[in-house]
Order: C-alpha cells, then sequence, then structure tokens
C-alpha cells in the first residue's frame, strides 16, 4: 500500500535529515523538556513559548514539513481543544484576577484564556517537534538510535539486541501486512461479509473473519522466517557483526550544543524565576529615567 | 566426498505418524539432484532435517562427512544455504542491501568488507539497480533472486531448494533457473538438491529421488526412474512430457528410442 | 448471465502521486456458459478485470453489466443489489486458504451462506455439499480448519465459495503452489461445475491448463484487451510480445513443423492427439 500518512518519512536531503538520529532523538527530549517549564508571570510564559516556538518553527522549515502537515494533526484535535477551552473557562485556574469580560452573571478571566492558550501552544509544539523528527527520520534508524540509548542496559541482560532486531522486522512487514490485510477483507467481502454496515453481531464476526486469518498467517510466517533466520546463522546471543553504523558528526555535536544550552537556559529562567522581561523593563525605565 | 549421506532416517512430528519413514541415501559432491514427490511425501520435512531445523529420531546425516549434532550444527550451516519456498517469509533486511548483510553479519564478517560482498552478490544474481528497494517493491522472483544472493555470499558447498519456484509466476520461475544455471556453471563444485514439482526440471538434473509417504519409492538417473512407468503410476505421479509423447506415439505404432530432450525427438520424427 | 465490459477504465489512487492506470476502456464480452481464461503478464489488469465483477471495485469510468446487475462509475446506473450479484459471482482469490476462520471446517463453509441469508441448517447443508464436491467427506467437518494440510485448506476455502452456488465462477490461478495431482483435481472439480453449467473465468499463468480447460482466451496486456481467441489459435502464433509461456505441446508441435512435418493443428489438443496427429503425417509421407 502506498501513500501519504501523516508524520511519515518524507525523503529529503536536509540538513536535518542528514543529522545522526541519535541527536535528534535527543534533542527532541530536551526540547520536550523545555516546553513544559512553567513560569509565575504571564508575559514570560508567552516570550519563552514564543521563543521556543519560533526555533520550532524554524526547525520545521529547514526539514521541508509543510505548516498544512501540522494544521491536519491539529485538525484531528480540535474537539479536545474546545473541550480544553470549555473546562479552563468553566473551571478558572486558581488566583485568577484578570477580569476579561462578563456574560451576564457569570465572569470570564485573562487567566482561563492564557492557560487554554498556554496548553494548546504547548501541543502544537509536541506535535511539531514530534513530527520533525518522524518526517526526518526514517523509522529503522531510530530503531538503530534506540537500541544505542539502550546499550547500557545490556549490564543487567535487558535484551536490547532482540527488541531492537523485533522492532526492524515489524517495520518491515508492515507493508507486507497491509497488503494481507487488503486481500483478506476482499475475499471476505466475496463471501457476503459487510464491513461497514449492520448489527453489533454481525460486526463482531466481521472483524474476527479478518483478524484471526491475520494473527494465524502472523504465526506461520513468524515460523517461517525464525527457520531461514536459524538456516543462516542467526544466534541473536552470539557476536555479530554490523552492516548499518550511525555516524555521528560536527552537525550533530554542534546542534545538540545549541539544544543543550537552549534547554538549559528555560529550565534556570524557570528555576530562579528569572522576569527578565521585567528586568529588562526596568532597566529601560531606569534608563529613561536617567 | 559426498556431500549428504543419509543412513536410516525417521522422523515423526507427533509421534505417531512417521513423515520419514526410513530413508537412506547418498548424493555425491557436485551433482544436481532433484527430489520429487507429492505434498506430504516428506519432502519439506527432509529438506529440515538436512539443516538441522528439526532433529531426527533415529538414523544419522552426514554432510561432508560431518554428522548433524547440536556441536556441529553451526559449521554445517556455514557450508549449506537453503532457499525456501516463500518469497517474503525468508527475507528479513528492510531493503535488498540489509537482507544480504543479514548473513553477513551472522557470520561476524568485518564490516569494511561488506559492502564490496553486498555489490558482487546483487550484480551475480542480476539485482545490483535493486540494493536499496524495500521487499514490498519487488516481485516474488526478485526475492527469491536477493534469497539467493544472501546465500551465495557465504560460498556454501551445498544449496537446498525447497519448492524455491512453486510460488513465483513463470517470470519469476525463468529468472530463478536462469540464476541458477549460471550459478552452476561459475561453481561446477556446487552440489545441488532441488525439491520440486517441476518434472521437467527433474528430468533435467544429474539424479532423481522420488519419495513417497517418507520412503524412497525410487532413485537413480532421470532416464532409469522415469521407465519405470508403473510404479510412478501407482504413485500418481507425472511422467516428463518427453516420456508421455514417446508412449503415445507407441500407442501408435511408432517406436522412439530413449531420446535426450524434444528436439532430438523431433529430429527423429522427422527423418 | 451474459457479463459484458462496456469502456471500463480503472485508475487506483486517482488523484494521488501515485495513481496507476490498471485498466484502459476496456470492452469484453464472455460468453455465457464459457470456460474462459484471462491471460497476460503480471501487472496487466487482470487481477482488477475480475474483480468489477463482484463490484469489489468500481469503474473509475465505464460500466460492467452482469445479467441484470450494473456495476457502474454512474452512481444512478449503478445497482444497489452488490450483495446480491457477490453471490451470484463467487470470485475465489489466489491463495484462498489464508481466509480460513472458523473453529471448525464445516462452520467456515457455512459462513458464507450465512452472510446471505440462510438459516443455520441451510447453511449447513449447503456447506456438507460444498465440501464433499470439493473432495472433503464428512470426516473433516468437525476439524479444524488450521490442522488441515495446505491443499485440504485450500479445497475448503473454494467449498466457501461454493457453498454460495455462484452462476458465476471466478478463480485467480486456483492452482499456484500445488502440486501436479492436487493442480489436476482442482481442475477437474471445475470442469465438473461447468459441465452442469458454471460459467468458469480462470485468471492463469499456465498455459497447459488454458490449453486443456478452456474454450476462450482473453490476452490482456497493459491495461487492455489485446485478443479474445481459442487455445489453439493462441498458440500457434508466436506469444513472445505477450510474455505467454507455450505450453510444451504446441514447443514440440513447433519443432515438428520447423522440421518440415505436417500437422493438422486444429486436430491438436492433446498428447494423444498429437501422436495421432504425428502418425497421420508420417502415414502420409509413406
Amino acid at each position: 500500500m502506498k501513500g501519504m500518512t501523516l508524520g511519515r518519512f518524507a525523503p529529503f536531503d536536509t540538513f536535518i535529515h542528514r543529522m545522526d538520529p541519535r541527536s535528534k532523538l535527543l534533542m527532541l527530549v530536551l526540547l520536550m523538556v523545555g516546553v513544559f517549564y512553567s513560569y509565575t508571570s504571564w508575559t514570560m510564559t508567552f516570550v519563552m513559548g514564543g521563543v521556543l516556538l519560533i526555533i520550532i518553527l524554524i526547525l520545521l522549515l529547514i526539514s521541508k514539513i509543510g505548516l498544512g502537515q501540522l494544521f491536519s494533526s491539529l485538525k484531528a484535535l480540535w474537539i479536545m481543544i474546545i473541550i480544553l477551552l470549555l473546562i479552563n473557562v468553566l473551571v478558572p485556574p486558581v488566583n485568577a484576577s484578570l477580569v476579561a469580560f462578563r456574560i451576564g452573571d457569570y465572569v470570564i478571566y485573562w487567566d482561563s484564556i492564557f492557560q487554554s492558550a498556554k496548553i494548546i501552544i504547548r501541543l502544537v509544539m509536541m506535535i511539531a517537534l514530534t513530527l520533525i523528527l518522524t518526517a526526518t527520520t526514517k523509522p529503522l534508524d531510530l530503531t538503530y538510535a534506540l537500541e544505542w540509548y539502550m546499550m547500557p542496559l545490556k549490564v543487567i541482560r535487558f535484551p536490547t539486541h532482540e527488541i531492537a532486531m523485533t522492532i526492524s522486522i515489524a517495520l518491515r512487514f508492515i507493508p507486507t501486512l497491509l497488503d494481507e490485510t487488503m486481500r483478506i477483507m476482499k475475499a471476505q467481502a466475496s463471501r457476503g461479509v459487510d464491513f461497514e454496515h449492520g448489527r453489533v453481531k454481525e460486526k463482531i464476526k466481521a472483524i474476527l473473519s479478518l483478524i484471526v486469518p491475520l494473527f494465524m498467517s502472523a504465526f506461520q510466517r513468524s515460523e517461517e522466517l525464525a527457520n531461514a533466520m536459524e538456516a543462516r546463522g542467526y544466534n541473536p546471543r552470539a557476536k555479530r557483526t554490523r552492516y548499518r553504523n550511525l555516524h555521528w558528526s560536527t552537525r550533530d555535536t554542534l546542534s545538540l550544543a545549541f539544544i543543550v544550552l537552549l534547554t538549559a537556559g528555560v529550565i534556570v529562567t524557570s528555576v530562579l524565576d528569572w522576569n527578565f522581561i521585567d528586568m529588562i523593563f526596568g532597566i529601560a525605565s531606569l534608563g529613561v529615567a536617567l | 566426498m559426498n556431500a549428504i549421506e543419509v543412513v536410516g532416517l525417521f522422523f515423526s512430528y507427533d509421534g505417531k505418524h512417521p513423515a520419514i519413514n526410513g530413508i537412506s541415501f547418498s548424493v555425491q559432491s557436485g551433482k544436481y539432484v532433484s527430489v520429487i514427490g507429492h505434498n506430504g511425501s516428506g519432502k519439506s520435512t527432509l529438506a529440515k532435517l538436512l539443516i538441522g531445523l528439526l532433529n531426527s529420531s533415529q538414523g544419522t546425516i552426514k554432510i561432508f562427512n560431518t554428522p548433524i549434532d547440536n556441536e556441529t550444527i553451526h559449521e554445517i550451516r556455514s557450508k549449506v544455504g537453503i532457499v525456501f519456498q516463500n518469497p517474503d517469509n525468508q527475507f528479513i533486511g528492510s531493503t535488498v542491501k540489509d537482507d544480504i548483510a543479514f548473513g553477513l553479519e551472522n557470520r561476524l564478517v568485518p564490516h569494511d568488507d561488506m559492502e564490496g560482498i553486498i555489490q558482487k552478490f546483487a550484480h551475480k544474481v542480476h539485482m545490483e539497480a535493486f540494493l536499496d528497494t524495500e521487499p514490498s517493491n519487488l516481485s516474488g522472483g526478485q526475492k527469491q533472486r536477493v534469497a539467493i544472493a544472501g546465500i551465495l555470499a557465504m560460498s556454501p558447498d551445498l544449496l537446498i531448494l525447497d519448492e524455491a519456484t512453486s510460488m513465483l509466476d513463470p517470470k519469476g520461475k525463468r529468472e530463478v533457473k536462469e540464476t541458477l544455471a549460471e550459478m552452476r556453471s561459475e561453481n561446477p563444485n556446487l552440489t545441488i538438491l532441488s525439491i520440486t514439482h517441476d518434472i521437467e526440471e527433474a528430468f533435467l538434473s544429474d539424479e532423481v529421488i522420488v519419495l513417497d509417504e517418507g520412503k524412497i519409492a525410487l532413485s537413480g538417473t532421470p532416464e532409469e526412474v522415469f521407465a519405470e512407468e508403473a510404479i510412478l503410476k501407482q504413485i500418481d505421479l507425472d511422467l516428463p512430457f518427453i516420456r508421455k509423447v514417446k508412449d503415445a506415439l507407441e500407442n501408435e505404432g511408432i517406436d522412439v528410442d530413449n531420446l535426450a530432450n524434444l528436439d532430438e525427438m523431433a529430429e527423429f520424427l522427422c527423418r | 448471465m451474459p457479463i459484458k465490459y462496456r469502456g471500463v477504465t480503472y485508475v487506483y489512487n486517482e488523484r494521488t502521486p501515485f495513481s496507476f492506470r490498471a485498466l484502459n476502456n476496456v470492452d469484453l464480452d464472455i460468453v455465457d456458459g464459457s470456460f474462459t481464461a484471462i491471460v497476460g503478464r503480471t501487472g496487466c489488469g487482470k487481477s482488477t478485470l475480475i474483480q468489477q465483477l463482484n463490484g469489489l471495485l468500481v469503474p473509475t469510468k465505464g460500466e460492467v453489466i452482469v445479467g441484470e446487475y450494473v456495476v457502474s462509475h454512474n452512481r444512478k446506473r449503478r445497482t444497489k443489489r452488490i450483495k446480491e450479484l457477490r453471490r451470484l459471482v463467487g470470485i475465489v482469490f489466489q491463495f484462498p486458504e489464508y481466509q480460513l476462520f472458523e473453529e471448525t471446517v464445516e462452520k467456515d463453509v457455512a459462513f458464507g451462506p450465512k452472510n446471505f441469508g440462510a438459516t443455520d441448517k441451510e447453511a449447513l447443508e449447503n456447506a456438507h455439499k460444498a465440501l464433499l464436491s470439493a473432495g472433503l467427506d464428512e470426516s473433516f467437518y468437525k476439524r479444524s480448519p488450521f490442522d488441515l494440510s495446505g491443499g485440504e485448506r485450500r479445497r475448503v476455502a473454494i467449498a466457501g465459495i461454493l457453498a454460495l452456488n455462484p452462476s458465476i465462477l471466478v478463480l485467480d490461478e486456483p492452482t499456484a503452489g500445488l502440486d501436479p495431482r492436487g493442480a489436476k483435481e482442482m481442475m477437474q472439480l471445475f470442469e465438473e461445475l461447468h459441465d452442469k453449467g458454471t460459467t468458469v473465468i480462470i485468471v492463469t499463468h499456465d498455459m497447459n491448463i488454458v490449453l486443456e480447460h478452456s474454450d476462450t482466451v482473453v490476452v490482456m496486456d497493459d491495461g487492455e484487451i489485446k485478443e479474445v481467441t481459442t487455445p489453439t489459435l493462441l498458440f500457434n502464433k508466436e506469444n513472445d510480445r505477450y510474455s505467454l509461456e507455450t505450453p510444451l505441446l504446441y514447443k514440440f508441435v513447433k519443432a515438428l513443423s520447423d522440421r518440415g512435418m505436417k500437422l493438422d493443428l486444429g486436430k491438436i489438443k492433446d498428447i494423444p492427439s498429437l501422436a495421432r496427429a504425428i502418425a497421420d503425417a508420417r502415414g502420409k509421407e509413406q
């Protein structure tokens, strides 16, 4: 089955595409952390949020991900966004003070609106970050990156290699299994199965007629695959050499350094409660006064 | 040296019905041997026993004079390659390159040597243009050729084909057969054991073994085996086309000597 | 029930960068009660063609008329009773054994009839009849389909479609992966059904089957119908352009005619008739 799905790897050749998946994964995690830090004043919240958002938008641009993709994924969440807005409006946060407007007897605070906006912006950033990762990194490369990060777990006999092998085989079979699903659906449809309409009992039978064969065929595949792998000398516990190696370059070191500094800055600002906007205004007004 | 030596082999899946019911045979190095028989005659079971995926309950199997057991199995598998029937269920890598590399990784081939080996053997099976292609974009015949490349890359001395062309369309069958023919001419010492339904293929091999209900019903050269028409009929196995024509012509009163192929027979008839 | 394709075009993934025209303006008539083989290289559109017959796929342009049912791009012309059509036209896809899912063989075969409104009793009766005609006796009824061999499972799957008593039976490579004996038995089953009046349409690469069983051959290439002919006429010509394998019978006939033997091609359908023709030709020389 071919076709574009949301968040799928887009084969361009950008700076970010060329980066080592390990650095990308780490940077994603760091930026995610940065996204979630809080500030006491709303100004700081939105200024920091804005800074991060701009950086993320720049990354989106570099990776050649159209803003359209971002909005499509948000479209899917619009119900959640509306519910969020409603909850925050109906249950205002503690210490709400700034009144925005009134509807009859009901007071709507700016704080509620800011709170919702903050959550929505965080959501947008999270989705954008994930999109950047999946659009610029092949699933297999991500698997290798994960395997590398899991390596220390080998000390406690954690089966890192087996897990990575399992994931890579699963990835390889996704298109094959999708094709098989289509084939089984057609065969059952030719026997009168209606996958769309029907009472609950019929729908359950319909789904069974799809899932059971898929499972049975998956088991058979696994057995044949295992035989083939064994016959080719595979032993997960024995030593193996590696064909695909990941290459860490200066590009990765510099980018990671930048993101680390950024995240550190975010954390420090939050923890020390540096309201530097007020500070800047303070210094500016001082300057004016002088 | 014999590539394969089997003595008194028994095997049962469920402990009651023997899938292999007392088989003894040997295959000389460098020969192309076909194994034919109905589904259920024990052919696939035999293939799996020969590569140690199954353990026999009785009897011995020696591959190049080494008996198969837990200690020797790794060494034996480095000398034997097997191509299975389903092209998808033996394709492990996410691309052609990765699949060929899989075998190399298992055998601790140094990383720096891998690229060269992969290129070389992909070229041998004419798949060098598809090195970065995913299996979902390959035909059955192409996938089987990649399987062959992966095996060749390990320089095996014995190649077992377990109905390797059964699931392919005519084009795929042809591609695989041509690849095998090229392999044979490049490595005359390569022993091939081909489990097949293709009677015409069996007719062209060096030796034929006919399996029926876990026993060897007939074995010998194709001429010898296919002359035993009564036995073959009893087993309900097809005869090669050329023999069927010979029989039909005899019915019409035309006697034809044992001729090797259709062209020779055509020559004879048109004289 | 006559089958008519009129101006059928089918495009996969229309309006995407992956669009692919599998059928291009196909016009075809399949005679009621015929045994028609559809041949052509992989990718020529055979599978797409047959899926229009029971409405699994609907033409992008044009329409397919099966008896009184119309499978059309035009929603107004399209029949609302697609489900009925699916009972009349039974399609067995390649490697059908992968569709089995019920706990017992008889339940799986009864699944089809039940979907079309049969009572449990009727469905089981149909199932038993279908299984018997597919060569599986009562000992198989209560067994799990997953305990059977590949060949047996294929028969169960085919019985699953036969239990619907289709007037038109469409088979996509029914003998793929079977041993020669299994293939022979399977084709015999279809011959019997054909003798009883079922229209049989078979998509196949096996030219020996085409020669031995079909009365009509439809040759496809690149999404188009190139020829509609009989097996003998087809194999008398060079078929490299469609990548069709020539049956051994005809390869031999060619080898003989190339060396000057005069053979009456119309009389040669199998090996005994070939032998007779050779005897006649040699007799005439003497």
